[in-house]
């Protein structure tokens, strides 16, 4: 039995335990502070620390955000963060161009992965790896680092499509162009008419965003790897890519690219078929196609735009390359300072169904109100901080841009809000035209060292050859050029990276 | 004499024409970038899309300079750039001023030196990324004062004060001296009064560096703190703030680029001629000898 | 702005000169006036002595110190860190800690076709600058020394001398609205010329000219005044000997102006010579320049060492690479003007150093 001594020690051993339980219990009810930078410079939140949506996030959450506006090149911010110990809790999306250099901060454990606490506190993370298995390949030695800043799950058409003007169309007397010669034919019957300075695009960071359809028609995907010769191999280097850079040096010889294409961004490129300079665009779907629409509309009521799907040339294959729906990732930060477990719990909630609601349509009473079943936008919507029109994607700042981008569903329904039967079926067509065809490809999100070093360099050479190729005098120039370009892919790095990303992959997809 | 002075005139006559005639072609290939983009930033967009060319301007609106000025970021953008152009040319004329001054006192013992380590950056730097270490490392990264500290003095404008003090009337100097002056009492009630040659020249030197410097602070400042030129680069190459413009609002890029390289360059418009003499008078000043 | 120096180097190295010489008579005055303030040479030996100085000079050590460290640190603060160009830099380990790699990144660099396109352009587009903007300033001056109309003369050169004020920003935004696809020249060519476009913006080859042009347009008119700078001082009892002489004004130019701006044309040639290889921020602004104007169309004529650093230094986080690029640059900056020295002194002009 016990002496009195022992069970005197017993019983304040007992008491401190518990009041030492109760302390931390006490205190974990404070709220976590957490930082997120953000890139977005929108000045649609005047006060962040005013902001009601954000408000909800923390009262949901248990948190104390603190918001910071972050300018310059986003990596170096960071990098500086990292030198300087003050690296942010949620450091905000990073993209895929800089795929090297996130995985770099993974190794250097500067990161947070998602595991133990972390990974309990954010299960809705978790969930997407699981539906997604494209995002296995961003797992680093079988953890997860990164969340993906995602519209959709699964694999879809993004970037590369090729928009029209159904109103020309029907003024020529012509259907929607299902070949590259049909298509040819209706640039052409545009210029004949005026109507047209010729097709336009983004070239001033070169050609290879416009070629999706191009050499999806030779059976390539214009992005990543592709399975051959019993392994991976770069998409650049595919003879099918040279067949669809030759289509499209046609389109450009044949004078149907407008002649100031190479000086343009998105935007300049965006302007000039929306306000009808150009009776068609090589650009972005989804959500674009609407706001594409609705502006256009400000132009003219007679402009219709629509979106082809992806042509044929009579090679036996045709699609977008289709790509996971999401652009970049978002990180929580691992060093010392850091409270990863309270980030991930924002970061859980921000990309919940209730959260996703939160910050595509604000707080009900407040920014909306259910009628009928239907949810009706209120003005104070616009108030706090959520664009005036669908802008980016109709959803407070919040959520574009930083920790998730909005849900297609969610950008459909701001988009097509107060729209007609007509405009709701349109859309649906276009939507269905995006994806009608697709060519898949591989490995868009994996890193191996060698890669992440010459990634950079291979987008330049890509970016340079390409866009000097579809501008030669000559098709024979056009082909030497080709074959120089694959010389000197493979000779500066190309090939050891290569071959290092083809083991990384064949592991990944047996 | 084998020249009659007729026939001289007569042939100089003719030769000045042709000078006359090249120089007024330099003066307009110089002048009228200026110029287009001045017309550019007031002619309505309407008539710039009427007639297929325009080498005049036809037409005026206020309306591009109006968006240009309703926009709270470049409003504030250029506020920076007027507070940056302050702060930074006073400072570092100050600082340029006395250093030079010093550098110029022939029996300083060290000089050489000194002067010696003000050469070698001219040519070697350590380049981008340990620059933007060494402001990290100093604490300024992201503050106003990145744009104003670590340019507080350079070799070249260096050079130019202390030459100008080197051919200062020694004498005067030394009078005051010798009368028991502090050095600093000397470079403050003699030398300080009548340095307005060289307080012009690094005035327009340094200003117009500080009013149109954008690379740096693009990278090293924080939003809030950007100057006006980091945000124009930015509405031209990428389309950030195109896009926050176009919600609501239609905007024609050319005309509102346009208004905003005007508004950058008026004030140097309006201030450079005042200050041309000055600055002519300055480099003069650094090349005559003795 | 840097220009403005060569003028005060120039200058200041006569100066030293007469003053070594000891035969100018300011400076004898100036002796005669101040004899305890110029200790003998013997005495500044002993350490004794730079304690005195500085109790005497104290005042001019400190008003010189704030432009020292600023220098010190901004100036020379960053050649430190050139040792990032020998480790696998990770900012999160720090330079320290960052693994050792050797010439690691130099090879890399080496290694990249884009590099050496990067280095043949930076020197094709620099030596046309050169060769190009170097004469066109001394003509202008020359053609500008012959003007007897002040009015013209200052209005033409205000017009030239405006274009040093205006940063690169604004020139490019400038000149993308003259020149680009549907600028005024364009207009123009295909209005009332029915010519065809020209692509001057996206054409590598032209891009290449327009760089180069639109530098000397630029740089000349600063040029000028520096040479005009230097005609005033031509004593004009020479040119009316000349005329005496029967010379023409063409042979005066050629006998009286331009030997007498030689040493100003040899000091400017040395300074260009050294920004040959454009460094970064510091080189005439030729970085400024083209990252404000190219587009990927024209990489393949326009990219220059420095934008070729920034894209993959800062761009991408390639910290180490991008210093090793950039130590390779000052090097051989530093040995070009080193050079051009030597050969403008064994052509019995005057050097910097």
């Amino acid at each position: 039995m016990l002496t009195r001594k022992q069970l005197q020690f017993v019983f304040v051993v007992l008491a401190l335990s518990a009041m030492i339980l109760a302390g931390t219990a006490f205190a974990k009810q404070g709220p976590d502070k957490v930082v997120i930078w953000t890139t977005n410079p929108s000045e649609t939140v005047a006060d962040w620390d005013k902001d009601p949506i954000l408000k909800e996030v923390e009262k949901a959450t248990n948190t104390d955000i603190e918001v910071v506006v972050v300018s310059g090149t986003l990596t170096d911010q960071i990098n500086a963060a990292i030198a300087s110990g003050t690296l942010p809790d949620i450091i905000p999306v990073v993209g895929p161009d800089q795929y090297g250099v996130t995985r770099r901060w993974a190794t250097d454990g500067v990161l947070a992965a998602y595991e133990g606490d972390v990974a309990a506190a954010a299960p809705n993370v978790i969930k997407q790896y699981e539906m997604n298995p494209t995002l296995n390949e961003l797992k680093i030695d079988g953890k997860i680092y990164f969340q993906p800043v995602f519209w959709g799950h699964g694999d879809y058409p993004n970037g590369g499509l090729i928009h029209v003007r159904k109103d020309l169309l029907d003024k020529y007397g012509m259907t929607p162009p299902e070949t590259f010669g049909e298509y040819f034919n209706y640039l052409k019957t545009c210029k004949d008419n005026g109507d047209d300075m010729g097709v336009v695009f983004a070239g001033s960071g070169g050609v290879q965003g416009a070629l999706s359809a191009f050499v999806g028609a030779y059976g390539v995907p214009s992005a990543g790897w592709v399975k051959a010769n019993d392994g991976f191999e770069y998409w650049a280097l595919q003879p099918g890519v040279k067949q669809g850079l030759l289509k499209f040096r046609e389109m450009i010889a044949e004078g149907l690219v407008h002649p100031g294409v190479w000086e343009m961004n998105d935007d300049v490129a965006r302007t000039a078929f929306v306000s009808g300079t150009s009776c068609s665009a090589i650009f972005w779907g989804g959500g674009h196609i609407g706001r594409i629409q609705n502006d256009m509309e400000l132009v003219n009521p007679d402009f219709q735009e629509w979106l082809l799907p992806a042509l044929d040339a009579g090679a036996g294959s045709r699609g977008y390359t289709s790509e996971p729906m999401f652009w970049g990732t978002g990180q929580l930060g691992g060093m010392r300072h850091n409270n990863p477990v309270a980030a991930a719990r924002v970061i859980n909630f921000l990309v919940s169904e209730e959260g996703v609601k939160l910050t595509a349509v604000g707080v009900e009473g407040v920014h909306n109100t259910v009628k009928d079943g239907e949810i009706v936008m209120l003005d104070q919507r616009a108030k706090d901080g959520f664009p005036t029109e669908a802008g980016h994607t109709g959803a407070h700042p919040l959520a574009t841009h930083l920790v998730s981008w909005v849900p297609q569903e969610w950008q459909n329904w701001s988009l097509l809000y107060g729209k007609g039967k007509d405009y709701r079926d349109w859309f649906d067509q276009m939507w269905a035209n995006q994806g009608m065809y697709q060519m898949p490809t591989y490995g868009l999100l994996t890193m191996s060292p060698e890669w992440s070093y010459f990634q950079p360099t291979s987008n330049e050479l890509v970016a340079q050859a390409f866009t000097a190729i579809v501008k030669s005098g000559t098709e024979e120039e056009a082909l030497a050029l080709y074959d120089q370009f694959v010389k000197d892919w493979l000779a500066s790095g190309g090939a050891q990276a290569q071959a290092e990303m083809s083991q990384l992959l064949m592991k990944v997809y047996k | 004499m084998s020249r009659s002075p007729r026939r001289t005139m007569g042939k100089l006559t003719l030769a000045k024409f042709a000078i006359y005639c090249i120089l007024l072609v330099v003066f307009m290939l110089a002048f009228y970038p200026f110029f287009y983009t001045l017309f550019m930033a007031v002619m309505p967009y309407s008539e710039y899309v009427k007639k297929p060319v325009h080498v005049l301007p036809s037409g005026f609106t206020l309306d591009y300079f109006e968006q240009v000025l309703s926009n709270a970021r470049l409003v504030r953008a250029f506020a920076n750039s007027a507070l940056r152009t302050f702060v930074g040319t006073i400072s570092s004329i100050i600082v340029t001023m006395l250093t030079g001054y010093a550098l110029s006192r022939k029996h300083l013992r060290g000089r050489r030196v000194m002067n010696f380590l003000f050469v070698v950056p001219m040519w070697v730097s350590g380049g981008m990324i340990p620059y933007y270490l060494t402001i990290r490392a100093v604490g300024l990264l992201n503050s106003f004062w990145a744009m104003i500290i670590p340019v507080l003095i350079n070799s070249f404008n260096m050079f130019i004060a202390r030459s100008y003090y080197a051919d200062y009337p020694q004498e005067v100097i030394e009078a005051a001296l010798v009368d028991g002056a502090s050095q600093f009492g000397t470079f403050w009630r003699i030398i300080w009064p009548t340095s307005k040659p060289l307080f012009a020249t690094l005035a327009l030197l340094i200003g117009s560096f500080h009013w149109n410097d954008f690379f740096w602070p693009s990278i090293l400042v924080s939003s809030e703190w950007q100057p006006a030129p980091v945000l124009l680069n930015s509405i031209m190459t990428n389309r950030t703030l195109l896009f926050g413009l176009g919600q609501g609002a239609r905007i024609e890029p050319q005309s509102f680029i346009s208004a905003v390289a005007a508004i950058q360059i008026i004030p140097l418009l309006i201030i450079y001629p005042f200050l041309q003499r000055h600055l002519v008078k300055g480099i003069m000043l650094g090349s005559v000898k003795g | 702005m840097w220009f403005s120096a060569v003028k005060a180097i120039v200058k200041e190295r006569e100066m030293e000169r007469v003053i070594k010489s000891g035969n100018s008579v300011a400076t004898s005055k100036r002796e005669l006036t101040q004899p305890s303030r110029r200790p003998a040479a013997g005495q500044l030996k002993d350490g004794s002595s730079w304690r005195r100085e500085l109790q005497k000079n104290w005042q001019l050590y400190a008003m010189a110190l704030p432009g020292i460290l600023v220098l010190l640190i901004f100036g020379y603060g960053p050649m430190f860190g050139l040792s990032i160009a020998f480790v696998d830099y990770s900012p999160a380990r720090g330079i320290m800690h960052s693994e050792w790699v050797g010439l690691e990144w130099f090879r890399r660099a080496f290694s990249n076709p884009m590099f050496w396109t990067a280095v043949r352009n930076t020197l094709t587009i620099k030596g046309l600058q050169t060769l190009i903007g170097f004469p066109s300033a001394i003509i202008l001056a020359l053609l500008l020394n012959e003007v007897r109309i002040r009015w013209f003369k200052k209005m033409v050169q205000t017009a030239t001398f405006l274009p040093y004020f205006v940063s690169w920003v604004i020139i490019s935004s400038m000149f993308r609205n003259i020149l680009g696809s549907s600028g005024v020249v364009n207009q123009i060519l295909v209005n009332v010329f029915a010519l065809k476009p020209v692509n001057f913006l996206t054409d590598p080859a032209i891009f290449r000219w327009v760089v180069v042009l639109q530098d000397t347009w630029k740089w000349c008119g600063y040029f000028a005044v520096l040479y005009l700078a230097a005609m005033t001082t031509i004593d004009p009892a020479l040119y009316e000997a000349a005329e005496i002489d029967g010379a023409s004004r063409w042979q005066q130019t050629w006998h009286i102006t331009i030997p007498s701006i030689k040493p100003m044309m040899s000091t400017i040639l040395i300074i260009l010579v050294g920004f040959l290889i454009d460094t970064g921020s510091g080189g005439g602004g030729t970085f400024e320049q083209i990252y404000t104007m190219y587009n990927v169309s024209v990489y393949a004529a326009a990219d220059i060492i420095s934008t070729f650093t920034y894209r993959l230094g800062l761009g991408q986080s390639r910290y180490s690479l991008a210093t090793a690029v950039g130590l390779f640059q000052s090097v051989i900056a530093f040995g070009l003007v080193a050079c051009a020295n030597r050969i403008m002194k064994r052509l019995g002009q005057e050097g910097l150093f």
